[in-house]
């Protein structure tokens, strides 16, 4: 079971680039990184290059080979994936057939309102990759410390 | 000394001296049959070695972390896919990542290495090969 600090600062920028990016009319992704070194302490939002629209995103295939480069580089990896959803927070088939990373016990946290609220974990969602390839869902506070 | 017996001395000397030189060739025909046997075998092992399928290494990345894996240039693609998923662990969902050059190429699952144009020590990459979300 994998539990990961986060310092509210980070989820301050997580919501900034909902806002920036999404503009509360198109959903975003983000990516929160940490050392191999340390992977329990996510240092690092990583906003991915993406198409948004109102129902869903894409990462875009030449952004994400050079990020993929870049992590081996810098010894880092993806721990939780983020992204928005216009109102509700959960997970879509989508979500579930398409993230970045497949390793069992990778979360995927959903944001509703397309991030325009205040930035916090308030009815978000949060889901695991089992070992069978299925979506566990999980309370946010139990895998996520959010740390002044 | 008498003549005859001056000549019947340098008869001795140059039947040694033939006995010598006898000597000399039946040691370098030796050395050539050798010489032979040993072309031969390089010849045979120089054939082997082209026609034997060539083993090497390829550095594989999923999400940051590196692993070499050995690979032979005349396996199917999905083969080095299943051994750098193994690599990596149990992945779950591993229909869903697929071998990836630096460059962004995807390498087709029922090609040779040798046809997929993946060369020693090259890094590839395992990733899904699309990314995406959303309510709908």
């Amino acid at each position: 079971m994998s539990r990961f600090l986060v310092r509210q600062e980070l989820l301050d920028q997580t919501f900034r680039h909902f806002r920036q990016c999404g503009g509360g009319r198109r959903e975003c992704q983000v990516l929160w990184i940490s050392p191999w070194h340390s992977p329990g302490a996510i240092t690092e939002v990583v906003h991915s290059r993406h198409c948004g629209r109102p129902g869903g995103f894409h990462v875009d295939d030449a952004w994400l080979n050079a990020f993929w480069v870049d992590l081996a580089w810098t010894g880092r990896g993806v721990r939780v994936q983020a992204h928005t959803h216009p109102f509700e927070a959960f997970h879509s088939e989508t979500d579930d057939a398409f993230p970045i990373v497949q390793t069992t016990g990778f979360l995927s946290l959903v944001i509703p309102d397309f991030g325009t609220g205040a930035p916090s974990l308030e009815r978000s969602f949060l889901a695991e990759i089992s070992a069978t390839g299925g979506w566990t869902v999980i309370e946010p506070r139990s895998r996520l410390t959010i740390m002044p | 000394m008498s003549e005859a017996v001056c000549k019947d001395n340098d008869i001795q000397r140059a039947l040694a001296d033939v006995e010598k030189a006898s000597e000399g060739v039946r040691v370098a025909a030796g050395a050539l049959q050798l010489a032979e046997k040993n072309l031969e075998r390089a010849e045979a092992e120089l054939k082997d070695a082209r026609e034997r399928p060539r083993t090497f290494r390829v550095n594989i990345l999923y999400n940051g972390l590196k692993r070499e894996i050995d690979a032979k240039s005349d396996e199917l693609v999905k083969v080095l896919l299943a051994c750098a998923i193994a690599a990596f662990g149990s992945l779950p969902n591993p229909h869903t990542l697929s071998l990836f050059t630096k460059d962004g190429r995807e390498l087709k699952d029922d090609q040779t290495l040798h046809e997929a144009g993946v060369k020693p020590c090259e890094t590839l990459l395992l990733r899904p090969g699309a990314v995406k979300g959303g309510e709908k």
